[in-house]
């Protein structure tokens, strides 16, 4: 889908990106991590040209995109950012219609499909004449995913989009955004800092240092296989726990307990992470209940899920 | 705080009332006047009433209306109570007059800084203007040396108003588009930046006058030599020299509000909007210059503001508007002329300055850049 080759990128005479191999397959989101100034950003910026690139090359559909016209290739690139950069002067429903009404859309399919998106990001439809400036950090963050969406673009570009949010409302709108992107299928690149969200997003993580990819896996695979100083030092030595908070509890297909009461029982979408804290806090079993089944969870039942998982994802 | 200014101020004025001279009677349009203060009219009242309203501090509302009403009519009551003064020897109506003097005029400044510090000021001092526009206008001021100079030049008071407007007016129109470019080109190669703002601000720094004068000289010659030129209006004395100076004048103030309004964009904006696959004249059209627009305007405020200032000096050069009645009058050195021309200039300049604010706040809000801290 994207195929990025021998990238290299100059600032000057400091290189920010060198001889950088990508490929991101369809569906796929990739987190691109690392500290500051690793040449994150500009990797991702080189996709949709807001930056161009010194030597190497990359494809976009087996095109090479410096062969595409500019406003065609970023049109099938959704593009989120930090600042979120809605149009003040415009209200929420214009927003997101700028560019359906460049490309001549009518008025009833730009309603139809204005309301389509702020249904899936869980916003009411009162909000549409709101201007920027009466919205909280986060409802402008959905807005501005809305907006990416809005002609249906295959890829999403996300820059640190989450970064500026507060924790409660972070961990929620990334939620959100995970369930959106697979739902509807998109090939999402994403550059963080926070390693928490590369592992609640990513299938894939590129980790990067000084330009270059050091390392590309699965988050799972992570948890073992850390080649270079560097990646250990950069997730952490609690990175396996944090690797729980991808999953949740309904994820463990635990054979069913029949006869238990569920009167303390906890939601079947409680990530692993939580579960584990609760196995910690109580001597009895956690208990859920996922339909007409119900489950008593043990700390063993965890271990061994994401044992199983740590084996899928690195073969 | 705001009482105690509120009593000295009053203090200041009830003496400047007492003491300061209020007008002069002046026989004919040339003689001095023989000088006359409030005291000798014997209309002291107005002072015991001044005094009273101001220091009583009965908290009653109608005292507080009766206060108001009181200051925004005391202006044309003063006015109005020294057209009362008579000299004894024998005079011809129709030529003397009375020309305002220091007391009054503080007085009238004075009561509108008083009227200011009251709720709704603004409001109230525009309504006390009004009364005295108003007063002025179906003429209850006769003797007034200024109303006398206006009723000899009814006709021409109006046709300079109407050239003064329309100097500023089409001088600015000349200067917006190319204001506009250079300030929006200057954002876009930062070199040339260098060049065009050293360029506007050239004729910012150069006097008005001796540009004038400047181009006169190859106007003159132009105008001379080229026949057809000349049928066109290319002189070096009328409206042309006074309409390029005032263009050029007008650049500066456009030039770099239109620079600034372009600059301060936020670039997450900018980004997000190229990043959607806009083409730069979309982004033109519809992001980026509605959000400087009223930057741009507010620059345009301060040229049209300063135009109207500066065209008094197209006066100088046969360009006409209110700085033809200026300098006639200070050629016959008759005060009451100066007045009739400079008063207009400094009302219509305040005027457009309320009303181009109140225009430009509004399309702030609208335009959300109001709000960007939010």
């Amino acid at each position: 889908m994207i195929m990025l080759s021998q990238i290299r990128k100059l600032y000057d005479t400091q290189e920010a990106l060198r001889n950088v191999d990508l490929q991101i397959e369809d569906g796929e989101c990739v987190v691109l991590i690392g500290p500051s100034g690793c040449g994150k950003s500009s990797l991702l910026k080189s996709i949709n040209r807001m930056i161009d690139i010194d030597e190497g090359m990359i494809t976009f559909f087996n095109e090479d995109i410096q062969t595409m016209p500019v406003e065609q290739l970023r049109r099938k690139i959704g593009y989120c950012i930090q600042g979120v950069g809605l149009f003040p002067h415009m209200n929420v429903k214009e927003n997101i219609a700028i560019l359906l009404r460049i490309l001549k859309w009518k008025e009833e399919d730009i309603d139809r499909r204005v309301d389509e998106l702020l249904l899936m990001s869980e916003l009411p439809l009162s909000y549409k004449t709101k201007k920027p400036h009466e919205l909280s950090g986060g409802e402008a963050q959905r807005v501005g995913v809305c907006r990416a969406l809005a002609t249906d673009p295959p890829v999403l570009l996300m820059d640190e989009p989450f970064g500026a949010l507060d924790p409660m409302t972070r961990e929620k709108i990334q939620i959100a955004f995970r369930d959106i992107a697979q739902k509807l299928h998109k090939t999402v690149v994403f550059v963080t800092h926070d390693i928490e969200e590369a592992i609640l997003l990513g299938d894939r993580i590129a980790l990067m240092n000084e330009g270059q990819i050091v390392q590309l896996s699965t988050p799972e695979a992570l948890i073992q296989d850390q080649k270079e100083t560097f990646t250990k030092n950069f997730i952490g030595q609690d990175y396996p726990l944090m690797v729980l908070k991808r999953y949740r509890v309904r994820d463990l297909k635990l054979n069913p307990v029949a006869n238990l009461s569920v009167t303390h029982g906890i939601d079947k979408d409680t990530n692993l992470k939580e579960a584990l804290a609760l196995c910690i806090k109580q001597t009895e079993p956690v208990i859920f209940k996922d339909g007409q089944n119900s489950y008593a969870l043990l700390y063993s039942d965890i271990f061994s899920f994401i044992r199983g998982m740590q084996d899928e994802n690195t073969h | 705080m705001k009482d105690g200014i509120r009593r000295g101020l009053s203090l200041i004025l009830f003496v400047t009332l007492l003491f300061l001279p209020m007008g002069f009677f002046k026989v004919n349009r040339v003689l001095n006047g023989s000088v006359f203060s409030l005291w000798e009219l014997g209309y002291t009242w107005i002072l015991v009433l001044f005094a009273m309203l101001s220091t009583i501090k009965i908290e009653l509302k109608v005292i507080s209306y009766l206060r108001s009403l009181f200051l925004i009519l005391l202006p044309s009551i003063l006015i109005v109570l020294s057209q009362s003064f008579v000299i004894t020897e024998s005079f011809d109506a129709n030529v003397a007059r009375i020309s305002l003097g220091p007391s009054v005029y503080l007085a009238i400044i004075g009561t509108w800084v008083l009227l200011s510090t009251e709720a709704k000021g603004s409001l109230k001092i525009l309504l006390s203007l009004l009364v005295l526009l108003m007063l002025f206008g179906f003429g209850a001021f006769p003797m007034l040396g200024f109303y006398k100079e206006y009723i000899n030049r009814q006709t021409t008071f109006f046709l300079e108003l109407q050239r003064h407007l329309s100097l500023a007016v089409s001088s600015l129109l000349f200067a917006l588009v190319p204001g506009i470019y250079l300030g929006y080109q200057s954002t876009r190669h930062p070199r040339l930046r260098e060049w065009i703002m050293g360029f506007v601000n050239g004729f910012q720094v150069a006097p008005t006058l001796s540009m004038l004068a400047l181009l006169m000289i190859p106007l003159a010659s132009l105008g001379q030599n080229f026949p057809f030129l000349r049928a066109w209006g290319v002189k070096g004395v009328g409206f042309l020299p006074a309409f390029i100076v005032l263009s050029l004048y007008a650049l500066l103030p456009i030039t770099s509000n239109t620079y600034t309004a372009f600059k301060q964009l936020d670039p997450s904006v900018m980004d997000s909007a190229k990043a959607l696959g806009l083409s730069s004249k979309q982004i033109f059209r519809k992001v980026s210059f509605p959000l400087a627009l009223p930057f741009i305007i507010t620059g345009v405020r301060i040229a049209f503001i300063q135009n109207i200032g500066n065209t008094i000096l197209a006066g100088l050069v046969g360009g006409g508007g209110m700085g033809s009645l200026i300098f006639l009058g200070l050629a016959q050195s008759a005060t009451d002329l100066i007045l009739l021309g400079s008063l207009p200039v400094v009302l219509m300049a305040l005027g457009f300055e309320v009303i181009l604010e109140f225009t430009e706040l509004r399309l702030k809000k609208k335009m959300g850049v109001l709000y960007d801290h939010a």
